[in-house]
């Protein structure tokens, strides 16, 4: 049970013009012992994706004066922490404030510091960005689902709902965010003897900021949206009062609440809001604003703020060419016959697998790459650049010695530029820097080039221009991309950092939580499994348990085979290929790999494509699935065992179509019954897509199929059998302990 | 025949012949007493005798875990099933042989559910055997995430929740004696168990590709045995400064015997040289696999995909040094020890030495060991 809230924010210091990032953690009430406040710096620490410039600890009092004493005198703990944000002896985070929560003046004031300020810290900056962490990071931006929008109390019709209730999931959230607003109020809070609200969503978060006050004994009265406003007045005694609206997207309410109902307008705060206004907002969500309806859509109409169920059935969205990512058919046609190592493979020079690797050193030995180089370093590169970063792979260095070539051929000069190797990048051979280029072959979501980033923040001079090159980008999906663009892009002046990259295509997710590991997880649970099936003998229910399970652990760089153990392949006429291979290619040659890359960069595309009607994303208002049409029109066996994989559970959860479920059950019947045929190459794959959940169908489907198909198969062991058993379970844990 | 048989390896000398002589009989089933699983010796000990069977079962294949047919089969199963050697022998097998009846897996595992079942509420009186308390977290059970060691599933506890832990486990081990126990100790243990658990869970659940394991098991042995110098001096005695670290010890307590509390935390990955550098141990030339190995000891030297990360081991070892103690690190080919005596502050934190001067052969897992010498005040 975490007791902070930890963020990562940006901001220029006004002393030094420099940018920097704080770790800002806020501790909610409770005591806190020494270990467990280094085990939460830790933690927070490990969460970031760069080590930040400065930590600001943000606590109670009563609080703050036990964490500042741990750090003083718990010296092993401490030095554990420096040395972890300490890299080639150059300590990154080079000052750790405490603040402490004022309760006479209702915000942050330092505490302690401890060592010679760096950084100009100005609190409410940090505390507003941590606002809109929780904004992002949490369902409090709802969009309407595609062809709908949303009519608000206020008559205002958009694609916006926002649901400020679900800004604070935990109690240290709320800690936060109770605070921010009795921060923003300041010392009127103070005096407040009635809190006006708009919806009894927002209670917790109003009594939580109370309970910043010392000895209130404010009451809170909600008006429930416009239903009561009307009837609303401030106090007519004098008596001090305040207004918390919980959301705008028009401004609207408190504009009634000051025309109509005679309120201050320096009484009214409202916590979210997409546009500034006149009247105080607690977060202004102004990334949202341009987001607009046409007019022509359905209206769904909001009263309160409860109005989360899902009552449509899931909408279907079948895969086109529409989906087709703009950059697929040139990574197929240059990395597509060998460029791309088995699924799951470990690069050499990485710590992790990637599910989808791509060879980098077929990228500089590509000539189309080579001529895109040369006149992206005619027109784009600065003059200045007289040192290169290069990741510490192999492909990224021979990159880099092509810009060392091509750099001395255009300037004409005799010397080369020198290169550094990431893991050598120091301090002493940077610090005379004019210009610095960064360059990695690939990039998913781009660990490695922002950590040099970071690093040159540390060691290159502050005005020396930087330019990013990545070769090929294959981030999860476009939004990282985009954030990782402006993260190496962003710096202290008016201009961007040059950045540029060759390829980019989105491929999903590739983290950790796979079908892959899924169903290795899988693997794992079976020798405890106890299940027994009317009608199947033990031994045979054992056996194809045991069977399924080398089958998994025989397929964790493909995929599950067929019947009779050959392995799933391509025929030739597939439309995403395109034109990107020749005409002699034979399609069940290529790597499994590439065949998976096409369909999960497709799916990606499809989830991220702007137009609504054929976007594969759901909404809190809308479920949207996989069209089970999908595996008949894309029928060769591995391209339906690639859908199976690379889509989100979600996106073949039939459960709540009684249609879609129908259509899947009969289409699962014919596989299973034909798994010793073409037809049923890939029964395996959708069995065990079953047997983890992946594949949902109605209850009394999936009993049709089960039925319909185990007692064909009850008289030998097989892998098949083996994960319909567990299927046959009923989700129930059937594993003795 | 296609049976290896072997005796009671009791000191670490006996079970480092035992694993030499299982790697060169890579495949065969294996027979052996089953005192030799289901007796508790020493944290030290009895995590060495549970890598050398998960040393045998990862070569294993389809070979099986064999006992004398004079064994009552019920009773081999209950002790295999009531100690983590045991329980984790038989999960990574296919199955154990009682003369010559063939007891599955699954039916082997059955016997470990009251002990599982138990560990997982922590009821230490239940498994508290010989001043010895063992936890084990074995891959796929539902008590995979066992909770005195986790908050929530992949998360190890904290700091502080493992001193909790270590304060309840030593209480019990050490009934009637509590005094002894020092806070600083108590603190440091808690810095052990987080780093050390920690670290089984980042690395030893996958191989070096990174592929994950579907059979693997991670775990601790406590105990607070005496170490009878009659029976085990010989394994001290293997570098000068470990000799002189267990004799010095040993004239302070007084007697042959030496006080002290035992840590031991083991795993069935491919230990530390292996995953750092992602080959397996074959392809790694001796030399530079003991210098990966001190390497990964190291500030800052990590596989882990993390920020910050690559300052656990250091840590333990700062702690250890602090209440000087003694840990020792078997993986691969090599066992190396650091040792920081009492009053003596000369000893670098990374300054390891080899175990012994014997050949090893090639263990699977790690095992990390820290004995911490019971001072009388």
């Amino acid at each position: 049970m975490s007791r902070i809230f930890s963020f990562n924010a940006q901001r220029t210091c006004e002393k030094t013009n420099i940018i920097f990032d704080a770790l800002c953690i806020s501790y909610d009430k409770g005591t806190v012992e020494s270990s467990q406040f280094f085990s939460d710096l830790t933690n927070a620490i490990k969460d970031l994706q760069t080590l930040p410039d400065c930590l600001i600890i943000m606590a109670d009092k009563s609080i703050i004066n036990n964490l500042y004493n741990f750090w003083e005198t718990d010296s092993n703990n401490r030095d554990a922490i420096k040395n972890r944000s300490t890299k080639g002896g150059y300590q990154f985070v080079k000052n750790y404030y405490f603040y402490e929560w004022d309760i006479n003046k209702l915000n942050y004031k330092l505490f302690k510091t401890d060592s010679k300020n760096t950084y100009n810290i100005v609190i409410d900056d940090f505390i507003e960005e941590g606002l809109k962490t929780l904004v992002s990071k949490n369902p409090v931006i709802q969009f309407a689902p595609s062809g709908h929008a949303f009519k608000h109390p206020s008559g205002n019709v958009n694609k916006l709902f926002i649901q400020t209730r679900e800004i604070a999931i935990n109690e240290p959230e709320l800690c936060f965010v109770a605070k921010a607003i009795a921060s923003n109020i300041g010392v009127l809070f103070k005096e407040v003897e009635v809190v006006f609200i708009d919806t009894m969503g927002i209670y917790h978060i109003v009594k939580k900021a109370l309970n910043a006050v010392e000895n209130t004994t404010a009451r809170i009265k909600s008006f429930h949206s416009y239903i009561e406003l009307k009837n609303t007045y401030p106090p007519s005694n004098n008596s001090n009062y305040f207004c918390i609206i919980s959301a705008s997207t028009s401004g609207n309410m408190a504009k009634e609440l000051i025309e109509q109902q005679k309120f201050e307008s320096s009484k009214i705060l409202t916590l979210i809001d997409i546009s500034k206004r006149t009247e105080k907002i607690l977060i202004v969500a102004d990334e949202y604003n341009n987001i607009s309806e046409n007019g022509d859509e359905t209206e769904i109409e909001l009263v309160g703020e409860h109005f989360t169920s899902r009552a449509k059935p899931p909408k279907a969205v079948t895969l086109s060419h529409a989906h087709a990512p703009k950059a697929l058919e040139a990574i197929l046609k240059y990395f597509g016959k060998d460029g791309f190592e088995s699924l799951n493979s470990k690069p050499e020079e990485s710590k992790e697998s990637k599910l989808v690797c791509l060879n980098s050193s077929k990228i500089w030995e590509n000539a189309d790459f080579k001529k895109w180089l040369s006149e992206e370093l005619t027109w784009s590169f600065s003059f200045a650049i007289d040192h290169i970063i290069h990741t510490n792979d192999l492909a990224s260095k021979n990159i880099a010695i092509l810009v060392q070539k091509e750099i001395k051929k255009i300037t004409k000069k005799r010397k080369n530029i020198p290169l550094i190797a990431q893991s050598e990048l120091n301090s002493d051979n940077i610090k005379n820097a004019k210009g610095v280029l960064a360059v990695t072959a690939v990039a998913g979501d781009g660990s490695e080039i922002r950590t040099i980033s970071r690093d040159l923040r540390e060691y290159a001079p502050l005005n020396a221009p930087r330019h990013f090159l990545i070769a090929v980008g294959l981030p999860q999906t476009n939004s990282k991309w985009l954030r990782l663009k402006q993260f190496l892009e962003k710096n202290h002046t008016k201009r961007n950092y040059g950045f540029s990259n060759w390829l980019m295509l989105p491929i999903g997710y590739d983290g950790k939580d796979t079908t892959w590991s899924e169903l290795i997880e899988l693997a794992s649970e079976m020798p405890h499994f106890q299940e027994s099936v009317k009608g199947i003998s033990q031994n045979i229910v054992n056996d194809s348990l045991e069977s399924a399970k080398k089958f998994i652990g025989k397929s964790y760089y493909s995929f599950l085979p067929k019947n009779n153990d050959e392995k799933l392949a391509l025929t030739n006429g597939y439309v995403f290929f395109g034109n990107a291979f020749d005409k002699d290619t034979k399609y069940g040659e290529l790597p499994d790999s590439t065949v998976y890359l096409s369909i999960t960069s497709v799916l990606q595309s499809a989830r991220e494509i702007k137009d609504k009607n054929i976007c594969l994303a759901s909404t809190g208002y809308e479920t949207v699935v996989l069209d089970p049409e999908c595996f008949s029109r894309f029928d060769d066996n591995i391209l339906q065992a690639c859908l199976l994989r690379a889509c989100h559970k979600s996106e073949l959860d039939y459960s709540a179509s009684p249609h879609l479920s129908g259509l899947m059950r009969e289409f699962l019947i014919k596989v299973f019954n034909r798994h010793a045929y073409k037809y049923g190459d890939t029964a395996l794959e959708f069995a065990a897509a079953l047997a983890i959940g992946k594949l949902k169908l109605k209850k009394e489907d999936l009993k049709l199929v089960l039925d319909k198909t185990i007692d064909s198969l009850k008289n030998e062991a097989s892998a098949l059998l083996g994960f319909l058993i567990i299927v046959h379970s009923d989700n129930k844990d059937i594993r003795l302990y | 025949m296609n049976l290896l048989k072997i005796s009671d390896p009791r000191t670490l000398i006996d079970i480092e012949k035992a694993i030499s002589k299982i790697c060169e009989n890579k495949g065969k089933s294996l027979q052996l007493p089953i005192e030799s699983i289901s007796k508790r010796r020493g944290a030290i000990h009895d995590a060495a005798r549970l890598q050398m069977l998960v040393t045998w079962a990862r070569y294993a294949g389809e070979a099986q875990l064999n006992f004398h047919q004079n064994n009552n089969i019920e009773n081999v199963l209950k002790e295999l099933g009531d100690y983590s050697t045991g329980i984790a022998a038989v999960r990574l097998t296919k199955g154990v042989m009682i003369g010559d009846i063939l007891k599955t897996r699954r039916e082997a595992l059955s016997f470990a559910v009251k002990k599982m079942q138990e560990t997982d509420n922590e009821n230490l009186d239940a498994i508290i055997s010989g001043r010895t308390i063992d936890i084990i977290c074995v891959s796929g059970s539902q008590v995979q995430f066992i909770r005195p060691l986790f908050s929530a599933k992949n998360k190890v506890k904290d700091d502080f929740e493992m001193q909790g832990l270590i304060n309840r486990i030593t209480k019990r081990i050490n009934q009637g004696d509590q005094e002894t126990i020092p806070d600083i100790l108590i603190r440091s243990l808690g810095v052990f168990m987080h780093e050390l658990f920690l670290n089984t869970q980042e690395h030893a659940t996958s191989d070096y590709k990174r592929e994950p394991y579907s059979d693997h098991v991670e775990g601790m042995f406590v105990s607070w045995i005496q170490i009878d110098d009659a029976i085990y001096s010989a394994d001290f005695k293997g570098h000068n400064r470990l000799a002189k670290f267990w004799s010095e010890e040993l004239s302070n307590s007084g007697d042959k015997k030496l006080r002290c509390l035992q840590i031991s935390f083991f795993d069935s990955g491919s230990g530390f040289a292996s995953r750092a550098i992602g080959k397996p141990i074959e392809d790694i030339d001796l030399k530079k696999e003991r210098e990966i190995l001190i390497n990964c000891l190291n500030k800052n030297t990590t596989s882990k995909n993390q920020v910050g990360a690559g300052n656990g081991l250091p840590r333990v070892l700062k702690e250890l040094k602090d209440i000087s103690g003694m840990i020792r690190i078997r993986s691969g080919r090599h066992a190396i020890f650091n040792a920081f005596p009492l009053k003596d502050e000369s000893i670098d934190l990374l300054d390891f030495q080899d175990w012994s001067q014997d050949k090893l052969a090639c263990v699977a897992g790690a095992v990390i060991s820290i004995l911490i010498p019971l001072r009388r005040a």
